[in-house]
C-alpha cells in the first residue's frame, strides 16, 4: 500500500511521539504509531518514504 | 483383558512392532517424528483457520495482510485486482486431509502483460528467532522441507522460494499444478545453507514466497536450486502461472508445513494440527483484534469492550489493555473512524469517532486515547466500548 501522507501527533507532554499514516487516501482507519518504533513495519514504512523525499507534516 | 504391550524401543527405533500390536503399524521413527527437533508447527496457521481480520475482501490492487493471519499478498505495480478470502472447503482432497479452510486470492480485473518490474506473491515471514533450528550459517546447516496442498484453475509450473532476509541470500523449487481446479499435495525440497547465518532476533529473517505471476524483470535468470546471493531475475524463472492474466483465475492453498530436514511425500511427518485457540494465541503475537464487529464464530459484537479508562482532563479520554499475548514488537493501532463508531460509558454516553495510540504503549499493554470528542470531567472514570457495527481496535506487530 502507498502512504498518501504522514502527520505527527503530539502527546500531553508536548513531545511529537506518534504520528498518524493514510495510506492510498482512506481515511476510513485511523493508522498510528510509536516514532522511532524500529521494530514496526509501519515505521520503517515511514522511514522509507522519508528517505524517498516526502515530509512528514507538523502536529496541529 | 491384559493390557497391550507398547515397547518404547521399538517406536524409537522404528522397528516394525509385532506383540499384540500387529503389523503394519506406523512407528514413531518411521513417521519421521524423530526427526523433528520442534515441539509445535514452525508455520504459524498453516491450517489457515484464523482470519482475525475478515474473510472475504474485494478490489485489491496492493499488498496486504488482509483475510488468513500470517498470509500476506505481495503487489508491486499493476498486476491484476484480486479477492482474497478464507476459503471454507467442503469437499477434495485437502478437506478429506483434515484441512477445513484454505487461502485463496480470485482474479476480478486482468493484467495481460505486468511491467517487466511488475509481481504478484503470497508470502509468510518468520523470525530468525524462530528458525535458529536449521542452523544456517553453520557447519551443521539443516536441509528444508516446505509442504503444501494448493489449487488452481491454471495448471503448469510454479516456483516457491525461501529468501534470508539477513543475509540477503534466496533459494528456489518448482512445483507443477497438474491437474485444474484440484486440490494436489506438493513437498519442496532445499539444500542447507552453511552461510549466512539468521539473526537470533525478533525481526523478519526468512520470507517464503510463492511467485504467481510478473514481469520479466523476474524471469531472465535460472532457478537456484542452491543458496545464492539473491538474484532478482532468478525469482520465478522456472515458470508463471500467469494468474493475473485472466478473470477465470484463482489460486489457494493450505496446510503448509516447513520441516527441519529432506523429506518427500512418503516420508514427511504428518501435519501438527492445532486447537483452535493454540493457533489463535500464536497469531495475536503478530495481530490482535479486542475490538471487532464480528467475533471469532461470527457473531455480532456491536458493543464490544475494550477496557475500562478515565478523562486525565475534561477533554481527555485514555485506557490501557494489558494483551493477553505478548507482541512481537510495539504495535500499530488501527482504529476504524467514523462519526461515533465508539462510545465511553461514563454516566452518561460520550461519543467519540476514533482512538489514537499512546506514547506508552509497548508490545505487553497497549494505551489508547482520544481528545478530539471526548467531553466529560477529569478524574471520570468510563468504559472505552464499540457503537457501531464497522467499529474495530487492531493492533498490528507483523514482519
Amino acid at each position: 500500500m502507498a502512504i498518501t501522507s504522514v502527520k505527527y501527533i503530539r502527546d500531553e507532554k508536548g513531545k511529537d511521539s506518534v504520528v498518524r499514516i493514510i495510506y492510498n487516501n482512506d481515511t476510513s482507519v485511523k493508522i498510528t504509531v510509536q516514532v522511532d518504533n524500529e521494530d514496526n513495519r509501519h515505521w520503517q514504512q515511514v522511514k522509507e518514504w522519508v528517505a524517498a523525499g516526502n515530509t512528514i507534516q507538523e502536529a496541529d | 483383558m491384559a493390557l497391550s504391550k507398547i515397547d518404547i524401543a521399538n517406536m524409537v527405533t522404528g522397528a516394525t512392532p509385532v506383540a499384540n500390536g500387529g503389523t503394519g503399524q506406523t512407528t514413531f521413527a518411521a513417521a519421521g517424528l524423530d526427526k523433528r527437533p520442534n515441539v509445535k508447527s514452525i508455520w504459524i496457521n498453516g491450517d489457515m483457520a484464523v482470519s482475525q481480520r475478515a474473510t472475504s475482501v474485494t478490489g485489491k490492487t496492493a499488498g496486504g495482510y488482509y483475510t488468513v493471519d500470517r498470509m500476506q499478498l505481495d503487489i508491486s505495480g499493476t498486476i491484476g485486482t484480486w479477492t482474497v478470502a478464507q476459503e471454507s472447503l467442503t469437499s477434495g482432497s485437502a478437506y478429506t486431509a483434515g484441512f477445513a479452510n484454505a487461502y485463496r486470492i480470485d482474479c476480478t480485473s486482468a493484467t495481460a502483460s505486468p511491467a517487466d518490474a511488475a509481481f504478484l506473491k503470497v508470502i509468510s515471514s518468520f523470525e530468525g528467532q524462530d528458525l535458529q533450528l536449521f542452523k544456517k550459517g553453520t557447519a551443521n546447516a539443516e536441509k528444508w522441507t516446505l509442504s503444501f496442498w494448493v489449487k488452481s484453475n491454471k495448471t503448469g509450473t510454479a516456483q516457491v522460494n525461501l529468501r534470508d532476509m539477513d543475509n540477503t541470500r534466496m533459494i528456489g523449487a518448482s512445483y507443477s499444478i497438474s491437474s485444474a481446479d484440484t486440490w494436489e499435495h506438493k513437498v519442496c525440497n532445499f539444500a542447507a545453507d552453511t552461510t549466512g547465518a539468521l539473526d537470533d532476533d525478533n525481526a523478519r529473517s526468512l520470507i517464503v514466497e510463492w511467485w504467481l505471476d510478473g514481469g520479466g524483470n523476474n524471469t531472465s535468470g535460472a532457478m537456484p536450486t542452491a543458496w545464492e546471493a539473491r538474484a532478482v531475475a532468478d525469482s520465478m524463472a522456472a515458470g508463471s502461472l500467469d494468474l493475473a492474466g485472466s478473470t477465470d483465475n484463482d489460486w489457494a492453498i493450505t496446510g503448509i508445513q516447513l520441516e527441519v530436514g529432506e523429506f518427500s511425500s512418503t516420508t514427511l511427518p504428518p501435519f501438527q494440527h492445532e486447537s483452535f485457540g493454540d493457533n489463535l494465541a500464536r497469531c495475536y503475537r503478530y495481530y490482535q483484534m479486542p475490538v471487532h464487529n464480528k467475533d471469532h464464530q461470527g457473531n455480532n459484537e456491536e458493543y464490544g469492550a475494550f477496557n475500562t479508562g478515565t478523562y486525565s482532563a475534561d477533554a481527555y479520554f485514555r485506557a490501557a489493555r494489558p494483551l493477553g499475548v505478548e507482541m512481537r514488537a510495539n504495535p500499530t493501532l488501527k482504529s476504524s473512524s467514523g462519526t461515533n463508531y465508539f462510545f465511553i460509558l461514563s454516566g452518561v454516553n460520550d461519543d467519540i469517532n476514533d482512538l489514537t495510540l499512546h506514547n506508552d504503549s509497548n508490545f505487553k499493554t497497549v494505551w489508547v486515547y482520544n481528545n478530539d470528542e471526548a467531553s466529560s470531567t477529569a478524574g471520570q472514570a468510563g468504559i472505552l466500548m464499540a457503537n457501531n457495527l464497522s467499529a474495530y481496535i487492531a493492533f498490528d506487530a507483523e514482519l
